[in-house]
């Protein structure tokens, strides 16, 4: 049995050194490592085309192909036009997942943890994803027009009695568009730090390959995170860009 | 404080738990019932799962902030 007041819980990430004032704590090292493997994925993956793709070019190609009909099965075929940020969103939020759990036994000696338990970095994710939708829809619509479905003034003057309940349903969709990233940042940065500490109690309490179990469950959240999170990032998307029907 | 949390933990955590068993077993029912729509049905699962669960979750980050004060 090991000492659970070894135990800390570290909220804020620690900072390794300073580049002018800005702080460059140990998700944000992580992170580049993260974006140069994709990079060097990609560019590995785009090195000789081929027209009959085989081996990795291969396996590429039906991951990205597979996942462009899953999104346009949600989505819609509207979806495909916001393909790449998706697919960007997924594999960077599903790397970082995976290689915080790979690189978890030295995370003690080097300070690496996953990106994703850092709440600066879901709270960015979610921010970028918000900006994306609102400006999706605002193009979908018109500035004014997607406006009008929160400050819904017309219904207000024109419909009389049912108006004032159009009004206060629009006041509503303020409150549920607001609570969108909060709930995308929190439920991301939940789950991966949950299983951070779960590990962590595991690896202090027993020996051997009792926390095995434990690890496999991670890495399966890790693929339900990314997937849940750009799933709900499209959801939202094509929710703002559809035309309402009226009956 | 250690009262609050243990009032607050088995609560925030075992509501949401309740509902993500209630969607897990509707939804098998369904699937069961009708295999055709397995794939629509799975993803609906997942995404009503992912709200129940952040509920769960929301619990957890406040115990956090309770623990770290």
């Amino acid at each position: 049995m090991g000492d659970l007041s070894q135990l800390q819980v570290h909220l804020t990430p620690k900072t390794l050194f300073h580049i002018g004032f800005v702080n460059i704590t140990d998700t944000i090292v992580m992170m580049w490592i993260i974006m140069a493997v994709l990079i060097g994925l990609a560019l590995i993956a785009r090195m000789r085309l081929k027209y009959l793709p085989s081996g990795f070019q291969n396996f590429v190609e039906w991951s990205l192909g597979g996942m462009r009909n899953f999104m346009s099965d949600v989505g819609g075929t509207e979806a495909k036009k916001h393909f790449t940020i998706f697919i960007t969103f997924f594999l960077f939020i599903l790397f970082s997942n995976w290689l915080g759990l790979a690189l978890g036994p030295i995370a003690e000696e080097f300070h690496l943890r996953a990106p994703t338990s850092d709440i600066n970095t879901t709270a960015a994710l979610s921010i970028v994803a918000f900006i994306y939708f609102e400006v999706a829809g605002m193009k979908a619509h018109g500035f004014f027009g997607y406006l009008g479905h929160f400050i819904n003034l017309k219904a207000l003057f024109t419909q009389g009695p049912m108006g004032v309940i159009e009004f206060f349903v629009g006041i509503l969709h303020i409150i549920s568009e607001i609570v969108r990233p909060l709930a995308l940042a929190l439920r991301l940065f939940g789950n991966i730090f949950g299983g951070e500490m779960v590990l962590m109690v595991a690896f202090l309490m027993v020996k051997g390959l009792v926390p095995v179990p434990f690890m496999m469950l991670e890495v399966i959240v890790g693929l339900i995170q990314a997937f849940v999170f750009t799933t709900l990032f499209l959801t939202f998307t094509s929710m703002n860009t559809a035309h309402e029907e009226h009956s | 404080m250690s009262t609050y949390i243990s009032l607050l933990l088995p609560l925030g955590l075992a509501i949401p738990a309740i509902a993500i068993g209630l969607i897990g077993a509707k939804g098998l029912d369904a699937i069961s019932r009708q295999p055709e729509v397995a794939s629509k049905l799975q993803l609906n699962m997942i995404l009503a799962i992912a709200f129940a669960e952040g509920l769960g979750v929301l619990t957890f980050v406040l115990i956090l902030i309770m623990i770290n004060k």
